[in-house]
């Protein structure tokens, strides 16, 4: 004879904790990035491909676990915040790990080298991007206290804060962009113009890793003013 | 009719009556804080056993009164008192098998909604409707209603003045050593001022007002002084953290112990008497056939009765369902139950001194809805909520039906 007590159940699981759960993987697979991009330029295509199955494989447990996230989260839990933003909060932390996966899926793709003239400030880039996704994670981090904090006080002006500089650290990662793009355009006729037109695209593509670190700083701001 | 074997069956039916309270009630008012870690299982045991026991003795005798002679007054029987009889004893023999069925097959069902459906169900077909105290019992009805109600406000309130002078400060840590003592103060004095005042009287005892105010200061100084001092010693071991949360919930966790205690207290003071009340009807009967006495104090070794079947049926079971809710329910952080608890234990109390039979079950759930409207909690699952809240539509007429049946078997077989 099993008994379940009658309050068994009532208070659910916490959904953001799995949230900062996602966003850790999500987190652990863009940062492979860096080691990446190190193989890319000693042209290690070996290593750049064990990468890519790392990242992939990482992205799809994070898509996984989104999907675990989302059934989880019925529309007859009682959440102290908004559950629509609690998802698309999900959603834009999986799309994080999507983009990552694409940009080292076209490096691997086309053997993507980056011209000389470039490739310290591509350096500088990722390393750039890498900082905003780790703002990123440590922003979400924070769900923890701030749900200890019933959503109040001092803990919202700690978040606001982190995520300001995640703004900021977003800031930079352009700021790289556009002088790899100008130097880019100095320089963009001597080589092969394919060459040049998938340089352009993979920039675009890695900033936007940068940008979609950005906006879970967004959503989580969406998810704290409920 | 001999009257040693309905006596004895009387007792009997009781008995296993409180075992099961004890086995399956207790872990609701007892889960949160075992789920929250910060006491044992042994620990909750032992308190649970103290506090169910210092409730039913202190607490229950308004609600016994209640149910022994509040819904149906036993003058409706003077003709033949043994209808009385054996109504009780078949309303004890419904609740039982109703509950025993519920555990079972795990719905949510409260033994106080099983014993006055039943109670009111035998009524209905001895005595007939018209003798029924149906203001009273709609009273009851209502206090189903007000107490979750209450004690959702309640623990709101609770929460939201946590947040406002704990949670939400620049130093949280240091706002905690100084307000943990005074909420321990003001809860255990209004948890014992209530018992004093309203609880100890049909047991005969009369305290002034100044005595029981006096009494329950002193009580509630040493209960802060002690807690002051614990939270002195908890060493904060987490400097990391810039508003030291983890030390604040290990200072409520301290508070949990006494919330603990409260509601057991909460829970023994309302819900042994579910199991009491009837004997204490069929007592009466059996003892003075011919002049029932209204508001005779209730004898002690009944209460002692019902007592140690609570505990028999928390040590011999209940600690199995204690021991699933500690290791697979999710965790509650201290201050939130604390919150939950208190205004719970406090609704129950007064509710107790009003002899108001409640559902200790809904009023913690009523609690916890009204923390998680004050932000407190991540995730409540309403499902939950609404099975719980339904099931005491279902078992009104269950309760009703069942003590009815028995009423015919017991009258034809022992007649």
């Amino acid at each position: 004879m099993t008994i379940t007590p009658s309050l068994f159940g009532l208070i659910a699981r916490s959904p953001f904790r799995r949230i900062e759960m996602h966003m850790e993987l999500v987190a652990r697979c863009a940062l492979l990035l860096e080691p990446c991009y190190q193989a890319v330029i000693k042209e290690d295509w070996q290593l750049v491909e064990n990468h890519y199955h790392s990242v992939r494989d990482l992205e799809e447990q994070a898509d996984h676990m989104k999907k675990k996230i989302r059934l989880k989260l019925h529309k007859n839990l009682f959440l102290p915040v908004a559950r629509s933003d609690l998802l698309s909060l999900l959603s834009t932390q999986d799309n994080l790990a999507n983009q990552t996966k694409d940009v080292i899926g076209l490096m691997l793709g086309r053997r993507l080298q980056f011209p000389e003239p470039i490739q310290e400030l591509v350096l500088e880039f990722i390393a750039a991007i890498c900082q905003s996704v780790n703002q990123a994670k440590s922003s979400i981090g924070e769900l923890n206290d701030l749900q200890e904090s019933a959503f109040g006080g001092n803990v919202i002006h700690h978040a606001e804060a982190m995520i300001e500089q995640l703004d900021n650290l977003e800031g930079e990662t352009d700021r790289i962009q556009i002088q790899i793009r100008r130097i880019l355009f100095e320089i963009e006729k001597d080589y092969p113009p394919i060459d040049v037109m998938f340089w352009y695209i993979c920039i675009k593509q890695l900033g936007e890793i940068a940008d979609w670190a950005q906006r879970i700083g967004e959503k989580l701001l969406q998810v704290l003013s409920h | 009719m001999d009257h040693l074997f309905l006596f004895i069956l009387a007792i009997v039916s009781s008995f296993l009556m409180s075992w099961a309270i004890g086995a399956n009630d207790v872990a609701n008012a007892m889960g949160t804080s075992v789920g929250s870690k910060t006491i044992s299982m042994r620990q909750a045991i032992v308190i649970a056993a103290i506090f169910e026991a210092l409730g039913a003795f202190s607490a229950s005798g308004q609600v016994t009164q209640t149910l022994r002679q509040g819904i149906v007054s036993p003058h409706h029987f003077v003709d033949d008192p043994f209808v009385l009889v054996f109504g009780m004893l078949s309303a004890l023999f419904a609740s039982a098998t109703w509950l025993i069925l519920a555990t079972y097959r795990g719905w949510p069902v409260s033994t106080t909604h099983t014993i006055i459906g039943a109670i009111v169900g035998f009524a209905m077909v001895t005595v007939g409707p018209s003798q029924i105290n149906w203001s009273l019992a709609s009273d009851v009805v209502m206090s189903w209603v007000f107490t979750p109600l209450l004690s959702a406000i309640g623990a709101f309130l609770l929460f939201k003045s946590i947040y406002f002078f704990v949670l939400a400060r620049k130093k949280p840590d240091q706002a905690a050593i100084i307000c943990l003592p005074i909420y321990v103060f003001f809860s255990v004095m209004v948890t014992v001022l209530i018992t004093l005042l309203q609880g100890l009287k049909p047991l005969g005892f009369n305290i002034s007002l100044s005595q029981a105010t006096l009494f329950s200061f002193f009580i509630a100084l040493v209960a802060t002084v002690s807690v002051f001092l614990s939270i002195k010693n908890i060493v904060d071991n987490d400097q990391m953290d810039p508003f030291h949360f983890n030390f604040v919930e290990r200072s409520f966790g301290v508070l949990t112990v006494f919330t603990a205690c409260s509601m057991a207290f909460a829970h023994g003071s309302n819900d042994v008497a579910n199991a009491i009340g009837p004997l204490a009807a069929i007592v009466d009967i059996l003892n003075h056939q011919q002049h029932l006495v209204e508001a005779a104090p209730i004898p002690i070794w009944i209460v002692t009765l019902g007592s140690v079947g609570v505990v028999l049926g928390l040590a011999m079971y209940g600690y199995r369902i204690m021991d699933t809710v500690g290791s697979k329910i999710t965790t509650l952080t201290p201050s939130r139950s604390f919150s939950a608890q208190m205004s719970t234990a406090i609704v129950v109390i007064l509710s107790s001194g009003f002899g108001f039979p409640v559902s200790t079950t809904q009023t913690l759930v009523g609690a916890l809805l009204g923390v998680g409207f004050a932000r407190g909690i991540s995730a409540l699952n309403l499902n939950v909520v609404r099975s719980i809240f339904s099931s005491w539509l279902i078992t009104l007429p269950c309760g009703a039906l069942l003590s009815i049946s028995y009423y015919f078997i017991l009258s034809w077989g022992l007649r």
